[in-house]
């Protein structure tokens, strides 16, 4: 047991905590749901066709009725009508606005699991339903209820309730596996810029040249983790916002000066010889920077309403619709395992920074 | 009945998978990140060693 030093040991918990959301986030399946509808746009009062392609979802799954949403509006399109071939559903759709504006409308299947349980797939903002000549005229086909109107056998639940698996959320697809590697990056990297923080002000306070090198080495670690937490979100914006770098979000804005104010750290804590006066300064920009980046990437964009990620503007982080239990079982894990695997790195940089500092005092 | 029609479905497949494979793409970019900072490292110990001999 000689060799196995605590370091060792954060080291063992962390890295298994990787693996097992590793394991878990490349395995497990996805819940059954709407990825894509062929259509964009429908015109009021015409018969037309809509291929819907479903996701991972078996035969034994039983499709009832799809239901056409448009605010308080609503279509019904029983079971008997929908044509499915594998993945696909062929649905003929007659939608009669009447008085009701044109708008988007969200698509609603019921499906019956193999327990008999009726649940909604859900997919927003479907198509869009154009308003025809002949509309006003007439008062239209829509149904003016709520979807509890419409399930006599009591209240309905979503797919996520009921399956197990990841979930399946438009846009998203496949990708929403990433949650598990690229937002424990930003926790890491919050983590470790908050202990350089903490640690710069004991620097101030107590003048251990020890406290200088566990900031410095938390804070470079730090920035380690947002170069790689900007370029894992890049690869990820790609695939569902279409863009490397959608400049409009605020929380990218503020990625972005943050970074730059760190980067500028390293440049000038290189640019001072003396190691008192280095250790000095270089804290007191720590200290400083810390709150201005948190303020940049967690508060200003909750305060604006433009931002891609989730939790901005009105909308919470992290509420049910984003996180199901599943995704929770591997996404807790992951941030405590990253936060380890990074703080020992660190750890490891501050143990060769002292053996480097003994060996100089030698010569 | 051919309303579905294959190209169609080979696309939109292609999609879905094309999504599989930023998981894949994001998880390298960690894994390349982490090894080459500690290459870095390995290089401090390589000279701390030097400087023992």
């Amino acid at each position: 047991m000689r060799h196995l030093n605590k370091y060792r040991i954060l080291f063992f918990l962390a890295s298994s905590l990787v693996l097992y959301t590793l394991i878990g986030g490349l395995t497990i399946k996805l819940k059954p749901g709407i990825s894509a509808v062929d259509k964009t746009l429908i015109n009021s009062d015409s018969l037309q066709t809509v291929n819907i392609e479903l996701y991972n979802c078996p035969e034994e799954i039983k499709i009832n009725r799809l239901v056409v949403v448009k605010k308080d509006l609503l279509w019904e399109i029983p079971g008997k009508d929908l044509i499915r071939s594998q993945n696909y559903l062929n649905s003929p759709i007659k939608i009669n606005l009447g008085k009701a504006s044109s708008g988007l409308c969200d698509l609603l299947l019921e499906v019956e699991t193999k327990e008999n349980t009726p649940s909604w797939m859900y997919f927003p903002q479907a198509f869009w339903i154009e308003k025809s000549n002949g509309d006003t005229l007439s008062t239209g086909n829509g149904k003016r209820a709520t979807l509890k109107d419409i399930s006599p056998k009591g209240e309905l639940k979503l797919i996520d309730e009921v399956e197990f698996g990841f979930p399946n959320r438009t846009i998203l697809n496949e990708s929403i596996r990433n949650l598990l590697y690229h937002v424990p990056m930003w926790f890491s990297m919050i983590f470790l810029l908050g202990v350089s923080a903490v640690a710069s002000i004991l620097y101030l306070r107590k003048g251990d040249m020890f406290y200088d090198l566990l900031s410095d080495s938390f804070l470079k670690v730090g920035i380690l983790n947002g170069i790689l937490g900007c370029l894992t979100g890049a690869a990820w914006a790609r695939v569902t916002w279409q863009s490397w770098w959608p400049a409009e979000d605020p929380k990218l804005n503020g990625v972005a000066i943050g970074m730059a104010m760190y980067f500028a750290y390293l440049i000038l804590r290189s640019s001072i010889q003396d190691p008192y006066q280095r250790a000095r300064i270089s804290s007191v920009y720590s200290v400083l920077i810390y709150p201005i980046f948190m303020a940049l990437i967690a508060i200003m964009p909750k305060l604006t309403d433009g931002s891609l990620h989730p939790g901005s503007g009105g909308s919470v982080g992290f509420n049910q619709y984003d996180l199901d239990n599943t995704l929770r079982m591997f996404f807790y894990p992951a941030i405590l395992g990253w936060i380890g695997v990074f703080s020992w790195i660190a750890i490891l940089r501050i143990r060769i920074k002292k053996l480097e500092e003994l060996t100089l005092e030698q010569d | 009945m051919n309303i579905f029609q294959t190209s169609d479905k080979a696309a939109k497949l292609l999609a879905n998978n094309a999504k599989f494979n930023v998981v894949i793409a994001v998880l390298s970019i960690i894994f390349i990140g982490i090894v080459i900072y500690l290459v870095k490292l390995d290089r401090k110990v390589s000279k701390l060693e030097k400087n023992q001999k």
